[in-house]
């Protein structure tokens, strides 16, 4: 044990993130554009769960937005509160607070309330996303117990292009779009500008109200406006400079509980501005250097009749460092550095200027063949708090005969509190403790190619003992004041499954079958009041089970998906007494590429099967849904 | 050979998952009606915000029987969420649900629903005034509804400068606390809002330090209010309605505040919770806080305190709000007589004549 803390105190001074690049190398060659602002290649021997995702090429073909076209891809649940509405990521069971979102290496998660709202970043305004599930989340950050979601927009663009596209769709939602890429010598531009918005008067059965009548959802519109710009400059083959920034304004009107008989709701205002200068050097050719610094600024604005005016303003300062080191035979090193600085202005706790440190060392050492280990830990520390070093490990085997992957790793992870945890009036607590737990995975992995048929394969397990949970409880003494507790103890536990079968008829023509399945299982293990009903009960408004099944059909310049997801029960209440209905959507999708002029049409239906469902008690989500997309290349 | 049997297990994993999780939960089976001599107590049960899991729990303490979720037992449909409290005429219950911003009316006789007055701002709590006139405080805007109790008709609102909360009546006078919003914080002067009837608007007030959450009123005319605010210090008051003062008041330790306060229907003695583990009962007629609790029993959340006219003290326990609450019965020297399982944050009951 001793040896190996002495092993990553050598680190320090080399450091790493989890590796990437061409593991048949004996040593690696970096260029410029393997460390092009976040690293995006995927490991070829994975030793924590990560996936991929193109958000450009697979955007309107799974779902209006980054939520839907997430949770269509893997089972991640969603909570939703509307079209357009609040709609914030659960990773395996854990919460939107404990699963982190980054935007290009920028930590976009709320200090006051911990989760990340994703209708306030359209998926037009990012290219891709990768997912790290429990530990491997410590690459991009701390406290993502269940997992971090890396959003980024690199340039990789070669030529110029201009493109128009217009949305028109059920319920008076429509999307205008426009994007403009310049690529000039060393200069690259990528412009985007979004207009969206959406009456969202669906129908509804609302079984709250005597008779079961049917309504229409009032005083439910959305809007947004939202514009991105990207500049790249290289400078010469080791040296590149980017600015970028994206700004969203969007404005939503929020019902009344579909219990209320009032037509009165609230509405809410939310401004995003995220911005970053980036610097890449490879001043040789195993060695790296990228250098960061964002500033984000996120005010919400509540109103609600008269009576309620709320205010949060959240400024940060966000900057890191990564160094890398590929120089020997078999050992990548990296380590990264970062420095958050927030502003929080809020009605509900003042004034708060806080400092977060953070760093991170990292080795991959290809011990043999096809035997890999991964070390490293992060530590973090936020103002006049304890700074937790989060340890984490793993190995990969690559069975011989291109048989397949076995992969195990155990991390640990820290979750501080957030500021309004710590400092809400009333009821905030400054002496919480941060939530920690160790992480244990198993998996295997398998890819091969039979002829035209391509095979994934994936079967994974996860198990987490979580201390120190933190809750917000009516007080000890006085029922009328909430205070944020540590409370329980929380077992997380689950396994994974995922099956891809790829039948390419030519080079054109191909029929890509999935199917994944998550089991989570978040259940209380302890409890420090005097509540044993709870133990062993799983969270509220968490699935156990979830299932997506897409079949995407390519025939040359036509394409066809059918997307089904099924979501179980999520209970309601903590003895598990009551439950949302567990449901099952499918959705359609076709799309056609005219070659003159360049049209792209896009036509989605989702929820064919008109499902009544809710993914928030009292929040019913429209039945059948029509879209229409016109996408015109002009250049 | 190996894909074959992956499919099957898929399959057979995707079968049970769709079969194993489309059973609804069965329906409580409602008691039996109450015969009109049965001495009947009705738990309110609130609910969650948005969940229309709010309830009624009805306790025939005749029979010894008890039917959650009765409302819904007798009348088919759920009552809606955050069932604040009850009111009552002779002949009706009026429901109060606030998040739903309506009032159930039901009959006495058979709780069956007669009418439902809508669109009610916030309802927090209803008062017969007489035949045709009801009041109806707001806890989100800033007036007291005005309704005829019969026919569900509105009248003219009365402006007030605060959140309206519970009500006494004495002769043609109703007292109303009134304290600021707890959101905007836009009215500084907590107080027991003096209205007359007839001219339909506030005549005076009694102004107190802390902000009234609860109010009883004794055989004496005497208005008895717990005070608290969020953060720190909590008080009982003595109030003279009729002499417009505080006749005394008491103060409590931060760590041991006052929680709950109700009344015996005699109006006769006082019951005070402190914190979740303490209650008191105090006569009317004392000016000293009594030291020895006639309780002591460790609760998680002492959300509602009602004493019958046998003298049972029933203190609900909301626990963390999100889970079924616990009704706890004690005799008046304080022993535990029975317990029940109620619906989600019960905070109060209402008894039978």
């Amino acid at each position: 044990m001793k040896c190996m803390w002495l092993f990553i105190a050598g680190l320090v001074l080399s450091g790493s993130v989890f590796a990437q690049v061409n593991d048949s190398l004996p040593m690696q060659t970096i260029t410029l554009e393997d460390v092009s602002i976040v690293d995006f290649k995927n490991d070829n021997y994975p030793v924590f769960k990560s996936k991929e995702l193109s958000v450009s090429s697979q955007a309107n073909k799974s779902g209006s937005d980054l939520g839907d076209l997430l949770q269509n891809t893997i089972p991640v649940y969603f909570k939703n509160y509307s079209v357009g509405g609040v709609k914030t990521i659960d990773f395996r069971g854990t919460g939107s607070e404990r699963t982190k979102v980054y935007w290009n290496g920028i930590p976009v998660n709320s200090p006051t309330l911990g989760g990340f709202d994703f209708s306030l970043l359209p998926y037009y305004f990012v290219e891709d996303a990768r997912l790290r599930f429990g530990g491997a989340s410590l690459t991009d950050g701390g406290g993502g117990l269940g997992g971090s979601v890396q959003l980024v927009n690199p340039v990789r663009f070669k030529n110029n292009s201009i493109e128009l596209s217009a949305a028109y769709g059920s319920f008076g939602s429509y999307t205008l779009g426009g994007k403009a890429l310049v690529s000039k010598g060393k200069f690259k531009s990528d412009s985007r500008v979004l207009f969206k918005g959406a009456q969202n008067n669906y129908t509804f059965i609302n079984d709250f109200k005597k008779g079961h009548p049917t309504e229409n959802r009032v005083h439910n519109e959305v809007s947004q406006l939202g514009f991105q710009q990207v500049f790249a400059y290289r400078i010469n083959p080791r040296h590149s400079l980017s600015a970028r920034v994206v700004l969203t304004e969007s404005e939503r009107n929020l019902p009344p509980p579909v219990s209320s008989t009032s037509k009165d709701g609230a509405w809410q205002k939310d401004n995003l501005f995220l911005s970053q200068l980036a610097w890449d050097w490879v001043p040789k050719s195993v060695l790296y250097l990228k250098v960061r610094s964002g500033f984000q600024n996120q005010e919400n604005r509540f109103v609600l009749d008269n009576v309620v005016d709320a205010k949060t303003r959240v400024q940060a300062w966000n900057n890191n460092v990564d160094f890398g080191y590929y120089g020997f035979k078999k050992l990548k090193l990296s380590t990264t550095l970062s420095f958050d600085r927030y502003w929080v202005n809020s009605d509900g706790v003042g004034q708060v200027i806080e400092d977060q440190f953070s760093g991170l060392i990292n080795a991959d050492w290809q011990l043999l063949q096809q035997l890999k280990i991964v070390i490293g830990a992060r530590t973090m520390t936020i103002t006049g708090s304890s700074s937790p070093t989060m340890p984490y490990g793993g190995v990969v085997w690559q069975v011989p005969k291109n048989s397949g992957n076995f992969r195990a790793n155990i991390s640990q992870v820290y979750r501080f509190p957030t500021i309004n945890d710590r400092y809400w009036k009333p009821g905030g607590n400054p002496d919480l403790n941060p939530e920690n737990g160790w992480n244990y995975e198993l998996g295997y992995d398998y890819k091969n190619k039979f002829g035209k048929i391509d095979i994934e394969f994936g079967l994974g397990t996860f198990y987490s003992l979580v201390n120190q949970w933190i809750l917000w409880q009516p007080s000890v003494n006085n029922p009328f004041i909430w205070e944020a507790q540590n409370i329980w103890k929380v077992n997380n536990k689950g396994v994974e499954v995922n099956l891809k079968t790829g039948i390419n008829f030519s080079e054109t023509n191909n029929l890509i079958f999935r199917i994944n399945y998550t089991y989570a299982s978040t259940t209380v293990a302890e409890t420090k009041k005097n509540d044993s009903g709870v133990v062993g009960k799983q969270l509220i408004l968490t699935p156990k089970h979830q299932i997506i099944i897409p079949i995407e059909l390519y025939l040359k310049d036509f394409n066809a998906s059918v997307i089904y997801r099924f979501v179980s029960k999520r209970y309601t209440d903590r003895l598990n007494k009551n439950a949302l209905d567990p449901y099952n959507l499918i959705d359609l999708v076709m799309g056609y590429q005219f070659k003159k002029p360049r049209f792209h049409t896009n036509f989605r239906i989702d929820n064919v099967l008109s499902t009544i469902y809710e993914t928030i008690p009292g929040q019913p989500l429209p039945g059948i849904t029509f879209n229409l997309e016109l996408t015109w290349k002009i250049l | 050979m190996k894909m074959k049997t992956t499919y099957k297990l898929l399959f057979l994993v995707i079968t049970i998952v769709l079969t194993t999780n489309c059973n609804k939960d069965t329906e409580p089976i409602p008691e039996n009606e109450p015969d009109p001599d049965d001495e009947i107590a009705y738990v309110i049960n609130e609910g969650q915000w948005t969940h229309d899991n709010g309830s009624i729990t009805q306790i025939n303490q005749t029979k010894k029987t008890f039917s959650s979720n009765y409302f819904k037992a007798v009348n088919g449909f759920q009552l809606g969420d955050v069932v604040q409290s009850m009111g009552e005429t002779d002949d009706n219950y009026y429901i109060v649900v606030n998040s739903s911003a309506k009032i159930e009316v039901v009959k006495k006789t058979s709780f069956e629903s007669i009418l439902t007055i809508e669109d009610m701002g916030s309802p927090r709590y209803f008062l017969a005034i007489n035949d045709t006139l009801a009041y109806v405080t707001d806890g989100k805007n800033k007036l007291i509804h005005q309704i005829n109790p019969k026919s569900g008709n509105k009248y003219q609102n009365i402006q007030v400068y605060a959140v309206t909360d519970q009500m006494e009546s004495i002769d043609n006078e109703v007292f109303v606390l009134c304290r600021p919003d707890v959101f905007a914080g836009l009215f500084s002067n907590p107080q027991v809002g003096i209205f007359n009837v007839a001219s339909q608007s506030q005549t005076d007030s009694i102004l107190l330090d802390l902000d009234p959450l609860e109010m009883v009123r004794d055989k004496f005319n005497k208005l008895w209010v717990l005070g608290s605010v969020f953060g720190g210090g909590s008080k009982l008051y003595k109030i003279d309605g009729a002499g417009r003062n505080i006749e005394m008041e008491w103060l409590f330790q931060d760590d041991e505040p006052i929680t709950q306060l109700t009344i015996d229907p005699e109006g006769a003695n006082i019951y005070f919770s402190v914190s979740n583990n303490k209650i008191f009962k105090m006569d009317v007629n004392e000016t000293e806080l009594p030291s020895q609790a006639i309780i002591v029993e460790s609760l998680q959340t002492i959300y509602g305190l009602s004493v019958n006219k046998e003298e049972i003290i029933f203190v609900c326990d909301a626990k963390d709000y999100v889970q079924e609450g616990k009704v706890y019965m004690f005799d008046n020297n304080g022993q535990l007589s029975d317990t029940l399982t109620s619906g989600v944050a019960p905070n109060g009951i209402i008894f039978t004549d």
